[in-house]
């Protein structure tokens, strides 16, 4: 008995109550308590067409007679596409028996030998292999759906006519119509991007004697003219003898894939790229302290730096012990600066930045040191920033207000000293005023009062015509220079102010002779110096003036030496060169003269200096640059 | 109250020294004992070497002039802070000048050996108040 399943169906169509009888009696023997439908065709349209159909099997009677019997096969097939059809016929025949099951019906039994055995073992037959095609149908619309999803198509060649059978999805992928284009091998060659070709019948040919499964990339274009990059998987199968006979395999569609891939790579080679040539220097720790990346400009510049080999700051090295070992050599700076990444590392800090010079014999240099924690992992990215262009402009920027400012202050002391030297003959006058009043004072007294008034007016004049001197030599800066000869100047003097024939003035001029200059100012120069050594003699000894040029490393130099008074340049380094200051009693001075030639000599870009001997003499050096 | 030795002046202005010299005598009476020198050495060492009346407990009354060749103002301050506590004691300084940079004048009042600054010319009114704040006996100006 056979009790596989608790209760089998059948339907039978027939119309002969003998026949079903005999046949159900038949299913009874061997199934337990199946169930039997007898019923006409046109009943079994109702019974077939509802949504579950029940039956295990069905089983026609051939010898209805009211239809044609390749008809109604042909109508049950459709309608009871699920369950298997088993034809009982009237008479044993091959050939009938071949063409019910070519067009899809499950057994053909003669009537006459039908029994219980052999109905049976049909009726089970049919039932498992239609299960089986179901299963098989559905398999095959998954592999569509999913060759449809990857993108991979099928495709079999025939390795003797170079016949080719292609998946729906390998049309698909080559964009051909299945209904234009006849599958083949040379068929398939055609949609090879031209420069692929070789490379794949290389590769297919050599194939043909492998046992692997084949590999390959190559770009097609498909019948819109789009290119497409496919990957191609085969394999040979062999015959008995080993003879090749087909090549199977999957062609995907990697287009998307290998766009995305080539767009990933080619952002990884541009980021690669700017590390490298960035100009900063940067470099990687993790949270020790350890080197675990850096980039080109870092490398060049520890090596410029005395590291050929990066043995300190390189990959693996540590750069916390860079800085410690900075900071035992002595470089205090190196500790904050390991303090700040080390903030930065535990989470304290966000990012730390400190600036610093770093200035090697050939040039100054400054960099800004950044640290900042770049991810999850507590690595923290340091980068140098080499920010000496800034950080010149902003020395120069400093140099330029220290300048101003400097400038204003030389201004104020000008006023005060200028107004000083106004306020005091005008005190004088204001106190000769006072006096005068006095009822006591006598004509004798009141002349010498009027004699100081008189005094003090012309003081006064000779400030503002000193104001006016100062004024034009300022103004004098902007005139046309003109070759200077320091004999021709040195002889003018001579005549305007050497009135007696003891002073004596001995030049040497042979080394230079000229200066491309102002005449004004170097006249300025030469009668100013020359007239303080008249003034400044020593008593009882005959004036002795020296001049002489000499060609120095950057210019000229000028030297004025006498055998005069001399100065304590010590105690006065501070006043020589000030407006209106004098350093000895009893003569005209009035601390004019070598205030202007600082000034002109400044003015010229050039430099004074002076060495003097009390009672011995004075030596004043003047350096010009030859720039121009 | 004080009592007023001597008045020296140190300036190189011949006129202002002149002036100071004449408000003094005018003042004080043409007896008043008043120096001036040009010359700050000159000066230095008589305030050096004539202490007879400092030692008999006078004052000395001395305005100094800032702006002077060889030795300024603020040299000749320096050469008296060097010198005996018995001079220093019985001094009175005023700095008398006609300079109005801020420095100068703070620079003088810093200074503990000078009472004020006092700027030129000096006047009557001026040596009047000095002498009302410093010395007796008092006096009556006679203008």
């Amino acid at each position: 008995m056979i009790k596989e399943k608790l209760s089998y169906k059948f339907l039978m169509l027939n119309e002969d109550a003998d026949d079903f009888t005999n046949v159900q009696n038949l299913l009874f023997e061997k199934f337990e308590l199946p169930l039997v439908i007898k019923t006409s065709f046109d009943k079994a349209v109702d019974f077939l067409t509802t949504k579950d159909n029940p039956f295990d099997a069905i089983l026609l009677d051939l010898s209805l007679t009211f239809r044609k019997g390749k008809h109604i096969v042909t109508d049950l097939l459709k309608l009871a596409a699920n369950s298997p059809l088993i034809i009982l016929g009237p008479i044993n025949s091959e050939k009938l028996s071949e063409t019910y099951i070519n067009q899809g019906v499950s057994d053909y039994l003669c009537k006459e030998e039908l029994n219980s055995v052999l109905l049976s073992k049909s009726i089970l037959y049919a039932i498992k292999n239609n299960k089986l095609e179901q299963k098989i149908s559905l398999t095959e619309l998954n592999l569509k759906d999913s060759q449809k999803a990857a993108k991979v198509g099928t495709w079999e060649t025939n390795l003797f006519d170079f016949g080719s059978i292609w998946s729906d999805e390998t049309y698909r992928i080559l964009g051909a119509n299945k209904k234009v284009t006849i599958s083949s091998h040379n068929e398939f060659l055609k949609f090879i991007y031209p420069n692929d070709l070789q490379l794949f019948k290389t590769a297919f040919s050599k194939s043909i004697n492998s046992k692997q499964v084949n590999l390959i990339h190559h770009r097609i274009v498909n019948n819109l003219g789009k290119i497409k990059f496919v990957e191609q998987r085969w394999k040979i199968i062999r015959d008995d003898e080993l003879n090749p006979i087909y090549a199977v395999g999957t062609c995907q569609d990697v287009t998307e894939k290998t766009t995305a891939q080539e767009k990933a790579s080619r952002l990884e080679a541009y980021n690669k790229d700017i590390l490298k040539k960035i100009s900063f220097h940067i470099a990687i720790l993790n949270a020790d302290g350890e080197i675990i990346a850096t980039n080109e400009a870092w490398n060049k510049y520890s090596i410029e730096n005395g590291e050929p080999i990066l043995e300190k700051t390189g990959d693996g090295s540590n750069y916390f012990k860079v800085c410690e070992d900075a900071w035992l050599s002595g470089d205090m700076s190196a500790l904050e600066v390991l303090n700040g990444i080390k903030r930065v590392a535990n989470g304290t800090s966000v990012e730390y930045l400190h600036e610093y010079p770093c200035h090697s014999p050939q040039k100054k240099q400054w960099f800004v040191l950044k640290a900042i924690k770049i991810n999850k992992d507590k690595n923290i990215l340091i980068t140098h920033q080499d920010v000496t262009t800034k950080k010149i402009a902003e020395i120069e920027r400093e140099r330029i207000a220290y300048d101003l400012i400097q400038r204003n202050k030389n201004m104020e002391q000008f006023s005060f000293i200028v107004s000083h030297n106004l306020r005091a003959p005008l005190a004088n006058i204001l106190g000769l005023t006072e006096i005068s009043k006095l009822e006591s004072t006598n004509t004798v007294e009141l002349l010498n009062i009027i004699n100081g008034m008189s005094n003090a007016a012309h003081k006064m004049d000779d400030v503002l015509k000193d104001l006016n001197k100062i004024l034009h030599t300022e103004s004098q800066k902007y005139d046309t220079k003109e070759e200077v000869d320091f004999q021709e100047i040195t002889l003018a003097i001579s005549k305007d102010i050497i009135k007696s024939q003891r002073i004596k003035i001995q030049t040497n001029f042979k080394e230079v002779e000229k200066m491309h200059s102002l005449k004004s100012y170097v006249y300025s120069i030469f009668y100013n110096l020359i007239n303080n050594s008249i003034k400044y003699q020593r008593p009882n000894v005959k004036p002795h003036i020296q001049i002489s040029s000499k060609k120095t490393e950057h210019g000229i130099l000028l030297k004025f030496k006498d055998n005069g008074l001399g100065i304590d340049v010590e105690k006065n380094k501070n006043r020589l060169f000030g407006m209106y200051n004098r350093f000895h009693h009893n003569t005209e001075g009035k601390g004019m003269g070598l205030y202007m030639v600082k000034t002109q000599v400044a003015a010229l870009g050039g430099n004074i200096s002076v060495k003097s001997i009390v009672d011995k003499g004075t030596v004043f050096n003047i350096e010009f640059k030859t720039s121009d | 109250m004080k009592k007023l030795g001597q008045i020296l002046f140190i300036d190189d202005d011949e006129v202002n020294n002149m002036v100071c010299e004449r408000i003094v005598k005018r003042t004080l009476g043409s007896k008043a004992n008043v120096f001036s020198f040009t010359s700050s050495e000159e000066g230095l060492s008589h305030l050096k070497n004539e202490t007879v009346l400092m030692e008999k407990g006078a004052y000395t009354l001395l305005f100094l002039d800032i702006n002077m060749p060889v030795l300024t103002g603020w040299d000749v301050l320096q050469r008296i802070e060097q010198m005996d506590d018995k001079i220093k004691n019985k001094l009175l300084l005023f700095m008398l000048s006609s300079s109005i940079d801020p420095d100068d004048i703070r620079k003088a009042t810093e200074n503990k050996l000078v009472s004020d600054f006092i700027e030129k010319p000096l006047s009557f009114v001026s040596l009047f108040h000095i002498m009302e704040k410093h010395f007796t006996p008092k006096i009556e100006i006679k203008v």
